[in-house]
């Protein structure tokens, strides 16, 4: 197959080319003979190549430059990609941290121990006419009415602090009791670790 | 020779043949399974996770929101020889119990066992760099986000809660589950050898929807407020269970729907079957004496009585043969209309309603809406028990005025008083404000349906008259409130017991009641199922109301009542 398409090929470029050969060879006979100047490009033609290896080779480094430069910021994006997913799980951590912190039931624990009591008669000043409507009473300690005190969720959001010695129970355990006898809020354990995330939380502030 | 080039020359052109068949297996046959499978090779395809939409309360406040978190599994192969070192660890950071996790860690003929699922991110995290640090293999983590609910208990009747595999089967989780949870996406993109993404390569996203999220009616203070409160009344008065919902008298919108004992959603598994769904619309009662309200809105609308018509009460009355009573024995009394309202009197109700016939009745109390769920939003409502006033005998008729022989629910009686306070007009309940986009933007639930009942006129005269009821000689002094104008009604009606009959010695108490009575904006109904004996009406959920309700005005800044209670007489 490959020789038959050769053949023909040689063979339709011989005709053609027979056929353009034909004028010049006539008119060679005619034409006069004239000096032409020596070549001079012996110098000229190494710098071209210089030229040449230099491009190529710029081209090369150019390339492995881009190319390596691509590489280390498909590292860096995976990285930061990473980094993103870290930092993610971190914020969600704390905004759950944050939301417990804030549920009413740890505010209302807080400001008990801090010995706030509720209003039970408040006053309402009229703006309009500086009137004070309602009977305003000095709030009491046990006047109030009475709640049920529920101890705090267990704490699933800690990711900063070191985590508990082997031996200590978890808060997690919590047993549920502690829900149904609440009443009596004081000394048991997640309350006091509960405590101290307050006040870290005070502090900051 | 030429026997020789012409075996040479067969065997070439047999094994180029072979050589030619296999390229056209390859390239037109199975060509787009070996693209694939060379593609597959270099590319990754990521799940993107949508999502679970948010619930929120009223102000913002998070009352639902979803968590990372992945699911720690094991090859037991891998992992037998290791145990106690991966139990140890498990138990340390993610707080297992460590005989349990060694035996899963040494099931036998599997390759994988679940250890725990839910686990929180920074838990597994760590838990598997521990592990590789100590060179183990063979604990594995998967993808398994959950569900986590700030404030506890706060709501958990209504927000309900969601399955192991993060399907919401109670309360709004269920009902809104399609739109909270959103539609997962994907994203292929080329990797290196090394895992790394190929930059430039051809990549496709497809973005993930993420859930839409809820915005309640319900103001997370005033709901913690209430379902302590009640969980307090509750271990006073002995009683099974209890039901307090506040409601915004203009818009119907529910701000508190309390119940107790209640399912916390981190751990539904803690509490009984039976307090895991919302009885507020899922358990049918009989209402006792609230529903004298809409006897007396009827009979006010139709003009039948005033708030000073004059009534003989006899000390007992008959019909069909039953014989009924008051809770309290007494002879003749004169009574005014307000006056049987505010001792809470069954023959003075039935006395007023003399001309009032059952056909001319029942549109008012549907009307109310006694007889349909009031769609809500929460799963599983009943819609009561209101039998056609053609099938009513005397006794059936004579018992609905005074709340007993119908069947409603707490959300149902809360509505209805709600129409009393609004003048009339009745608001369907709501406890959907509105849907959280992804972006934020949040689109208002559809306006409530509302119709009017009675007219205004029969609404303030009744709302007056319920001032008596917490009137120091009411049945609920204890649920008034000082500086306020209270309305208010009690109802202690007896329990039908499982087996049918009226159970002689349980009750439902009750209270309804809004304020300010001049100018009322919040309405609440409070139900107690099976108190103490001697334990009523007033005197077990009136005190509930009024330090709810304390809480309420105070929260919202409503300045106590500039006016008196009109002193309407209650005898003659």
């Amino acid at each position: 197959m490959s020789i038959a398409v050769g053949s023909t090929r040689a063979r339709s470029v011989g005709t053609r080319g027979a056929q353009r050969m034909r004028p010049p060879t006539r008119s060679q006979s005619r034409s006069r003979l004239r000096s032409v100047a020596a070549p001079v490009a012996q110098p000229h033609s190494s710098a071209f190549v210089v030229m040449l290896v230099a491009v190529l080779a710029g081209g090369m480094i150019g390339l492995l430059v881009l190319n390596t430069a691509m590489q280390r910021s498909a590292f860096e994006l995976e990285g930061l990609r990473d980094r993103v997913a870290a930092l993610d799980v971190r914020s969600q951590v704390l905004d759950l941290q944050v939301e417990r912190l804030r549920s009413p039931d740890r505010l209302a624990r807080e400001a008990s121990e801090l010995g706030m009591v509720p209003v039970t008669s408040p006053g309402f000043v009229n703006l309009d006419d500086g009137t004070v409507l309602g009977q305003p009473a000095a709030a009491v300690a046990g006047t109030g009415p009475e709640l049920v005190r529920v101890p705090p969720a267990p704490d699933i959001a800690e990711p900063t602090r070191t985590p508990a010695p082997a031996g200590a129970p978890r808060e997690r355990d919590t047993p549920r009791q502690d829900r149904v006898q609440g009443r009596d809020t004081p000394q048991n354990g997640p309350r006091e670790t509960h405590r101290s995330a307050g006040r870290d939380e005070g502090g900051r502030r | 020779m030429q026997v020789r080039i012409r075996v040479v020359f067969l065997i070439t052109a047999f094994v180029l043949s072979l050589f030619a068949a296999r390229l056209v297996q390859l390239q037109g046959v199975d060509a787009a399974a070996y693209a694939s499978m060379a593609a597959q090779e270099g590319t990754r395809l990521v799940e993107l996770h949508a999502e679970r939409g948010v619930i929120r309360d009223r102000d913002g406040e998070e009352l639902a929101t979803s968590v990372d978190g992945v699911a720690l599994t094991a090859d037991p192969t891998m992992t037998a020889d290791d145990a106690p070192e991966i139990a140890a660890v498990l138990r340390r950071v993610v707080g297992m119990d460590y005989f349990r996790t060694i035996e899963m860690l040494r099931t036998p003929d599997t390759r994988f066992v679940w250890l725990q699922r839910q686990v929180p991110m920074w838990q597994a995290d760590r838990a598997l760099g521990l592990l590789s640090d100590t060179g183990v293999t063979g604990v594995f983590s998967q993808r398994d986000p959950f569900r986590t609910y700030p404030a506890g208990d706060v709501a958990g009747n209504v927000l309900g809660f969601l399955d192991v595999d993060g399907t919401g089967i109670a309360g709004l989780e269920s009902v809104a589950d399609e739109s909270l949870r959103g539609t997962d996406g994907s994203e292929t993109y080329m990797v290196s050898s090394s895992g790394a993404q190929i930059p430039l390569a051809p990549s496709t996203t497809d973005d993930p929807e993420q859930g839409t999220g809820l915005e309640l009616t319900l103001d997370r203070d005033l709901q913690w407020y209430a379902q302590r409160r009640l969980q307090q009344a509750i271990r006073e008065t002995g009683a099974l269970s209890g039901t307090a919902v506040v409601t915004h008298v203009g818009t119907g919108q529910v701000l508190a729907l309390a119940e107790s004992p209640t399912v916390d959603p981190n751990k539904p598994q803690a509490v009984g079957k039976q307090d895991r769904g919302s009885r507020a619309v899922q358990n049918v009662y009989e209402p006792g004496s609230v529903q004298k309200l809409m006897t007396f809105a009827a009979l006010l609308d139709r003009k039948q009585v005033t708030p000073r018509t004059q009534l003989r009460v006899p000390g007992a009355m008959t019909f069909d043969g039953f014989t009924v009573g008051d809770y309290w024995e007494h002879g003749m009394l004169s009574l005014t209309a307000t006056g049987v309202l505010s001792v809470s009197s069954n023959l003075g109700t039935i006395r007023a309603a003399e001309n009032l016939n059952s056909r001319d009745l029942e549109p008012y109390l549907r009307s109310f809406g006694l007889g349909k769920p009031t769609d809500i939003g929460l799963p599983g409502e009943s819609a009561g028990i209101l039998a056609p006033s053609d099938t009513w005998s005397d006794i059936t008729r004579a018992n609905i005025l005074f709340g007993q022989g119908l069947s409603v629910t707490a959300v149902q009686m809360a509505a209805a008083v709600n129409a009393v306070a609004n003048d009339g007009v009745y608001v369907a309940p709501s406890l959907v404000a509105g849907r959280v986009a992804p972006d934020g933007t949040v689109t208002p639930a559809a306006e409530p349906q509302s119709h009017r009942v009675v007219s205004p006129r029969a609404a303030t005269q009744l709302q007056q008259m319920m001032e008596a009821v917490t009137a120091p000689d009411g049945t609920a002094p204890a649920a008034a409130i000082p500086g306020y104008r209270v309305s208010g009604k009690t109802g202690t009606a007896q329990r039908v017991s499982d087996s049918g009959g009226y159970d002689s010695s349980a009750t439902v108490v009750s209270f309804a009641g809004f304020t300010p009575a001049d100018d009322p904006r919040f309405s609440m109904y409070i139900v107690l199922d099976s108190p103490d004996p001697g334990v009523g009406g007033g005197t077990g959920a009136g005190p509930i109301f009024r330090d709810v309700m304390g809480f309420a005005l105070q929260r919202y800044a409503v300045a106590p009542s500039g006016t008196r209670a009109p002193r309407l007489a209650t005898e003659w």
